[in-house]
Order: structure tokens, then sequence, then C-alpha cells
């Protein structure tokens, strides 16, 4: 009986160990040659149906993390920014909406070709705010971990 | 029963550790049935790509840079972009490809993924960049796809992969090379 119990408590621990592991996942793709020092100014193209101000958020984000950030479209890019930032949001619903998935680009002002690119996915279980997850994405595109 | 319930734990121990890491898609998934290449450029072309995974998490695309640049190699060779299209170093010019992002759908009858892949062609003997762009492509995998969410899942990041190799070697096939040699 004792066994038995042990076993199932096995189960359960590699259960829970596992499994939100393989719900939440942040990564950054960095283009050759891409210094995160050189980027200072950045304008934050905002997405037309965001109603959630993520725009913001990263905004915030990038002046905490010591750079001048704007925001606006896409055809107000101030010309002395250094990278243009985009972003997709997705979000899922379990009780209450939460942000399953978050990507930001910085893209080279003019031609858009990506400089930097990441990614943070988190689950329903792992879920975490917006604001934490804009943290975790910002910070690894200028590789500046979470502060 | 102790050995039935030893049994079960062993099986849902491996069941759940190997949903949490996948092995990549083989390049045939990501291969485009069809490119549409216009001109033929003399030289050879070496593929290299990064931004892959292997192994790869249950919430990435699975895609490796292996996998990736051999898909890429066999669109170039079956459209005739180039002359010669391959792996191998001391090719006239070297096509970077970089993944920078990978939608993985996670629910729906119909699931919808984007892909946002970076290339740069640079000629080998002067180390000059000759091309560079992003494309952003999109797939969506329907329930006559597969019923089955995981692999309709797949079949839509697989999809949107297999769009963009097309469109990137098809606007390669158009960008006016000089001759290298």
């Amino acid at each position: 009986m004792l066994r038995k119990r042990r076993y199932l408590l096995a189960m359960s621990a590699v259960a829970l160990l596992t499994l939100p592991g393989c719900v939440s996942q942040q990564s950054a793709s960095l283009t050759p040659g891409f210094n995160p020092s050189n980027v200072r100014r950045v304008h934050v193209v905002r997405l037309p149906a965001d109603g959630r101000g993520i725009e913001r958020l990263i905004a915030d984000e990038f002046r905490r993390l010591g750079r001048v950030a704007t925001i606006g479209s896409e055809t107000d890019v101030p010309p002395d920014a250094d990278a243009v930032v985009t972003y997709a949001d997705r979000w899922m619903w379990d009780i209450t909406m939460y942000m399953i998935s978050l990507d930001v680009t910085l893209r080279t002002p003019g031609t858009l070709f990506p400089l930097a690119s990441g990614r943070s996915v988190r689950s329903s279980l792992v879920r975490q705010s917006p604001e934490a997850m804009v943290r975790e994405v910002v910070g690894r595109l200028l590789n500046q971990p979470e502060s | 029963m102790i050995r039935g319930m030893r049994s079960l734990a062993i099986a849902g121990a491996v069941a759940i550790l190997t949903a949490c890491s996948a092995p990549p898609a083989p390049p045939a998934l990501l291969t485009p049935p069809r490119v549409e290449a216009t001109t033929r450029h003399p030289g050879t072309v070496e593929v290299t790509a990064t931004g892959g995974c292997a192994p790869c998490s249950i919430a990435q695309a699975g895609i490796s840079d292996e996998s990736l640049a051999e898909a890429v190699v066999a669109a170039l060779r079956e459209s005739g972009t180039f002359a010669g299209a391959g792996r191998d170093s001391g090719s006239d010019y070297r096509l970077a490809v970089q993944i920078f992002r990978v939608d993985m759908p996670v629910v729906g009858l119909s699931m919808r993924s984007q892909a946002e892949l970076g290339w740069t062609l640079t000629e080998q003997r002067t180390g000059r960049q000759v091309w560079q762009r992003s494309f952003q492509t999109a797939h969506v995998a329907t329930f006559g796809d597969s019923p089955i969410g995981q692999l309709r899942a797949e079949r839509a990041w697989q999809g949107a992969v297999a769009a963009n190799i097309a469109e990137a070697v098809a606007a390669l096939s158009r960008v006016p090379l000089t001759p290298v040699r």
C-alpha cells in the first residue's frame, strides 16, 4: 500500500514538474552583428486593433531600461529612431482572459528588416501579467535579463 | 499489482516527458510544393539557417536549423534559381536564413500560423551583402487537414514556413545578380 502511494506521488511530482515546463517558453533570435547597446531610441508601432495598451507597456519597459521610446504608426517613425518595434499579442480565455503569447521585434528603420525578435509563451497554469511578459521579452532583446 | 503500478508510472512519466520535447519536422514537410522562379542565376549558393530548435519544446514550432536549410536547398534546386545549391562551403553566394517568428496555434477548428523569416544573400568572394529581406507569411490548416488538433497546428506552421520559402526563393530569382566569375 505504501509503495503504491509512493508511485502515485512520484507520478504526480513528475507531472507537476514537467507540465508547466511544457507550456512556458521564452526565447529570442538576434541577427548576427546586432548590438543592443546601439539601440538608444525606439519607436513602438501601435497595432490598430490593440485596445489593451500593450504598446504603452512596451514603450515603458524600453524607457525603464534607459531608452527613449515613442509610440505611433509605421508612417510617423522619428528620423533619429535607431529601431522600430512591432509586436503581436495573443490572448486566451480560461476563467479569465490572459495573454498566452507575446512577440516583440526590433526592426531596422526604413527596410523594417528584423534586428532581433523575442517571444514569451505562457499557458494558463503559468500565466503572468502582460507587464511581466513584456519585461521578459524586452529584457531578452536588449540582453538585459529581468531586473 | 505493484508491477502494474510501476509500469503505469513509467509509461506516464515517459508520455509526459516526451510530450515536452519533439523531434524537428523533416525537411520534406517544410519544402514548398511549387516555386515560381523567373530567372536562373549562373552562380552557386550555400545555405545556412539559424533560429531553429532541436530538440524543440511543445511551445515551439519544431523546426531545426538543419531541416530548414535542407528545405531551402530543395526549393532552390527544384526551382533552378541558381546553377547549384547545397550546404557545402565554396559556393559563389551564401544565403543565410533566420527564423524570427513562427506562431504555434493553440486551439481552433481552423488554425492559423504566421511566420517571419529573414533572408540575406552575401557574395562569398567579397563578403558584400547583395540582398536582404524578411517575409511574413501565413497558412491556415482546417479540420479537413487533420481532425487532431496537434497535427492541425503542425500543418499550420509547416505551411506558413513553406509559403515563406516559396515567396523568398521567388523574390530571390528576380534579384539582378552580376556574374561573380
